[in-house]
């Protein structure tokens, strides 16, 4: 196993949501990013295979994670494969069946070979209002949606804007996660992903990934702030705000600062590591409380 | 030919189902009666080695897993006796303390400092309160690498030493490596996720499962146990060639003791129309004693996991009074009927893992959907493990013309649990309810889901009769079902569920000559004894296999 790390990217929700049709978005804008791509048994096998060519991305079946019944799991056997192979790829990205639970597969994002990456539930606005009133899988739709760091709110373009907000109620009151509102395929993968997909280290290094059009990234100084009063600051962030990444030098020493979702996390530095400013990306535009966020933390 | 004399032969067809001896011929039945009967089909071999021995059909286990062979590369320390492929029993270890014990006495055996010790089975469910922890490995040993697989597959523990050696103290706390109030890591590791941090531990463990002298180790196991044909139900990707060949070589050698016939599971991956495909493709590749052809779904997960999916009134509510929810789909319900519908266009048999009354209902619904679009006669698609299917749903079954293998060993290994803890006292006398299913009409089998329990025939029969707990309850009286039809189901009836009883499972003219060889008379010993008759070994293809320590 090599030192190089991938980070790994968990796309979940209901059947027929938008999981294929954001990751195929993902490959086709890809600037030469070698994905690994992991679709979780037959359901979702419609990855467009000559898109993954065209990538050098390699496509990677599997079973559903649970070990119920036997240790007849598929994850295991191509997340050990992978941890072997991290060279041939810069990250890693696994679409979960339409019953998949995104946080045992996300787990995987601390074993060796491996840095956790965003977990993304995406919920469609024309059906995941039924789907969670459903005696069947209501409890799963909403167990995927309690396990996310981000939901996306797709098909919004199918419904009326009142629909829209009927549904992003019904979300809400099953995660505490940021919501990303749109079209599965105008959805900013970029910024989803971020720099959860730069190839070189478990976090932290270089730029927080090209921001799409309608984003912008905010430099933050922070240097000398107690890991609290980051935290605290972080912790207060509008839900619009996803990502923001940083090697900055805190009154307890250089910290790595990693935001995706609703994940934050800020982690003791190699004394090695380079300092850069704590980046954060927002939506572009007025956007209530970004600016006054933004102020507490730059004052 | 070779004529083999016996103390009984039980023949499981009702056109015969009693006789003194057996001809053989060619690795099939040429007939049964007395002596002076098969005297009469010509010259044959007396062999009397079985003249004081009971013969019945080979046992066929129609729902286990072959890591029931490869779990024995590691060291045992479940709550139960159990007996390895060479036959030697292990005790069962009962405490926490008993636990340590038989994992010093293996490592003080152990001649390599460096190797790591693995061991597996551990079911904390049977110590209520006690939780192994790396404090306890590390009386084991301080400096050797110690890691426990728990029963479930969910949950491994670790010693100090490991968590030293892969760095699990550093970096931050997550959910998959649990601390204790100190901040160190307790040493558990959380699905195989957590396992996974354990360095190289988990990879070598679990290649260990799979590795060939597992797969013969299953078959010896079933050869121990009477069983003549056994079943991988789901639990290996066969679009793997090599996996396929290895499985071929294994087969062909004479010396292994079983037949095997090894499911396809569709979520090893690929579209669904190439699965199709392969597995029809895959029959061709059947061979005498290695089986294609047969699919397997699972629908949820376990009841004692609290991951079945389950009908109101679901589960008992925790000890500290919060609701359990409800299980977990592994297929999303949707999605059944049509998954179902295309391998049952291409002709081919589905068996779908359904312990919960819910998951039940879903794959009874998608049964029904595809045979109104598509009728196929005589199509034998199996809910497997039952263990809360209702009154209803077996009438239903029986008119949609699907077959019941239910889990019977679990009145033993979880019947407290389940009468306890998982589905109170109601539900658990009525779980795995063979009697229910031979009543309404639906073709029955029992099973022992090896390597979750331990494979054997006369244990699960022995259950279905008894529905004893260890504790000593009789778990649902009413839902005893007599010797004759436990052993039914235990051969002919799960000969029929994997289409092969017109081949084995029964012993009579044309058939293939399998045999359990029993030192004493299921039918005359007391039913609390059904599952201590010592079994001499098999009979395959008219071929004597010897348990170990026998000739
Ligand atoms: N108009 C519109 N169509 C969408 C949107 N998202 C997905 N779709 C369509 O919905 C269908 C299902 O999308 P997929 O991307 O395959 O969904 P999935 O979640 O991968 O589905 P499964 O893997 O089967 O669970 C496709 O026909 C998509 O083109 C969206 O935001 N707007
Ligand atoms: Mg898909
Ligand atoms: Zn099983």
């Amino acid at each position: 196993m090599g030192e190089r790390r991938l980070p790994l990217t968990v796309v979940g929700g209901y059947l027929g949501v938008g999981k294929t049709t954001l990751v195929n978005r993902l490959l086709s804008t890809t600037d030469g990013t070698r994905f690994a791509v992991l679709v979780n048994d037959l359901g979702a096998v419609n990855v467009d295979a000559a898109l993954l060519e065209s990538t050098g991305a390699d496509r990677i079946v599997l079973s559903n994670g649970c070990l119920c019944c036997s240790l007849a799991d598929g994850l295991t056997d191509v997340m050990f494969e992978l941890a072997e192979r991290t060279d041939e790829f810069d990250h890693v990205v696994i679409e979960l069946s339409g019953v998949g639970l995104p946080g045992p597969v996300a787990r995987w994002g601390r074993a060796p070979g491996f840095v956790p990456g965003t977990t993304l539930v995406l919920a469609a606005a024309d059906s995941v209002v039924d789907r969670l009133a459903d005696p069947l899988v209501g409890d799963t739709v909403a167990r995927q949606l309690a396990e996310a760091d981000l939901v996306a709110l797709t098909r919004t373009d199918l419904v009326e804007r009142d629909a829209v907000a009927e549904a992003r109620a019904a979300v809400t009151r099953h995660t505490t996660a940021p919501l990303a509102v749109g079209p599965s395929a105008a959805l900013p993968w970029s910024t989803i992903v971020g720099a959860a997909g730069d190839p070189r280290g478990p976090a932290g290094e270089g730029e927080p990934g090209p921001t799409r059009p309608g984003f912008v990234a905010h430099t933050v100084e922070v240097a000398g702030w107690s890991r609290d009063r980051l935290t605290t600051w972080l912790d207060r962030r509008p839900v619009e705000v996803w990502r923001a990444k940083g090697i900055v030098d805190l009154a307890e020493g250089r910290h790595i600062v990693q935001v995706v979702g609703r994940r934050i996390e800020v982690t003791a530095a190699e004394p090695a590591a380079t300092s850069t400013p704590l980046v954060v990306v927002v939506p572009e535009g007025p956007v209530v409380g970004v600016a006054s966020w933004l102020a507490a933390g730059m004052s | 030919m070779i004529l083999f004399p016996a103390r009984a032969v039980h023949t499981m067809d009702r056109g015969r189902p009693r006789a003194d001896a057996v001809l053989v011929d060619e690795g099939r039945v040429v007939a049964v009666g007395t002596v002076d009967e098969l005297r009469a089909h010509g010259e044959a071999t007396l062999d009397d080695r079985f003249a004081d021995k009971v013969l019945l059909p080979g046992f066929v286990e129609a729902h286990s897993h072959s890591f029931e062979g490869g779990q024995w590369a590691h060291t045992y320390c479940g709550w139960f006796d159990r007996a390895d492929p060479e036959g030697r029993v292990w005790s069962g270890c009962h405490s926490i303390d008993e636990v340590v014990a038989r994992l010093s006495e293996v490592e003080t055996a152990m001649s390599d400092p460096g190797a790591p010790l693995f061991a597996w089975g551990l079911d904390p469910i049977y110590f209520p309160g006690d939780r192994l922890e790396a404090r306890h490995l590390d009386a084991v040993s301080e400096h050797r690498r110690i890691f426990v697989m728990h029963a479930s597959g969910h949950l491994a523990t670790v010693n100090s030493a490991v968590i030293d050696d892969a760095g699990l103290a550093d970096g931050p706390a997550d959910e998959a490596v649990p601390r204790g109030a100190d901040g160190r890591p307790t040493g558990e590791l959380l699905e195989p996720a957590g396992m996974a941090r354990a360095g190289d531990l988990f990879p070598s463990y679990y290649r260990a499962m799979k590795s060939e002298g597992g797969l013969r180790a299953f078959g010896r196991l079933a050869r121990n146990a009477g069983i003549t044909t056994l079943t991988d139900l789901g639990s290996t990707n066969l679009a793997n060639p090599k996996v396929r060949e290895r499985w071929r070589a294994i087969t062909d050698d004479p010396s292994f003791p079983a037949r095997v016939s090894i499911f396809h599971n569709p979520a090893f991956g690929g579209g669904l129309d190439e699965q199709v495909a392969m597995v029809v493709g895959l029959r061709e590749e059947s061979t005498e004693k290695l089986r294609f052809g047969h699919v397997k779904f699972i629908l949820d997960g376990s009841i004692q996991g609290f991951t079945a999916r389950l009908r109101p009134p679901r589960y008992l509510p925790a000890p500290d009074g919060s609701d359990r929810g409800n299980g977990l789909w592994l297929v999303p319900p949707d999605e059944v009927a049509d998954r179902l519908a295309a391998f049952h266009g291409a002709g081919l048999l589905v068996h779908a893992h359904c312990n919960g009354d819910e998951a039940v209902d879903v794959y009874l619904d998608a049964i029904e959907r595809v045979l109104t679009d598509a009728p196929r006669p005589d199509h034998r698609h199996t809910v497997q493990h039952c263990q809360l299917t209702t009154a209803d749903q077996y009438r239903r079954m029986a008119a949609l013309g699907a077959c019941a293998n239910v889990f019977a060993n679990h009145t033993w290994y979880w019947g407290d649990q389940h009468h306890d803890v998982t589905v109170g006292p109601d539900r658990s006398q009525r779980m795995n309810a063979a009697a229910t299913a031979l009543a309404a009409g639906v073709p029955l089998s029992m099973h022992c889901d090896a390597g979750v329990t331990p494979l054997g025939s006369l244990h699960v029969a022995w259950c279905a009769v008894n529905r004893r707990t260890p504790s000593g309850r009789v778990l649902g009286a009413d839902e005893r079902i007599s010797v004759h039809e436990a052993l039914t189901a235990i051969t002919v009836g799960a000969a029929y569920q994997l289409k092969m009883d017109h081949e084995i499972g029964s012993i009579r003219p044309g058939l293939r000559a399998d045999f359990a060889v029993l030192d004493d008379d299921p039918y005359e010993v007391d039913p609390m004894a059904l599952r201590d008759i010592g079994v001499w070994g098999t009979v395959l293809g008219g071929v004597p296999q010897p348990a170990d320590g026998r000739s």
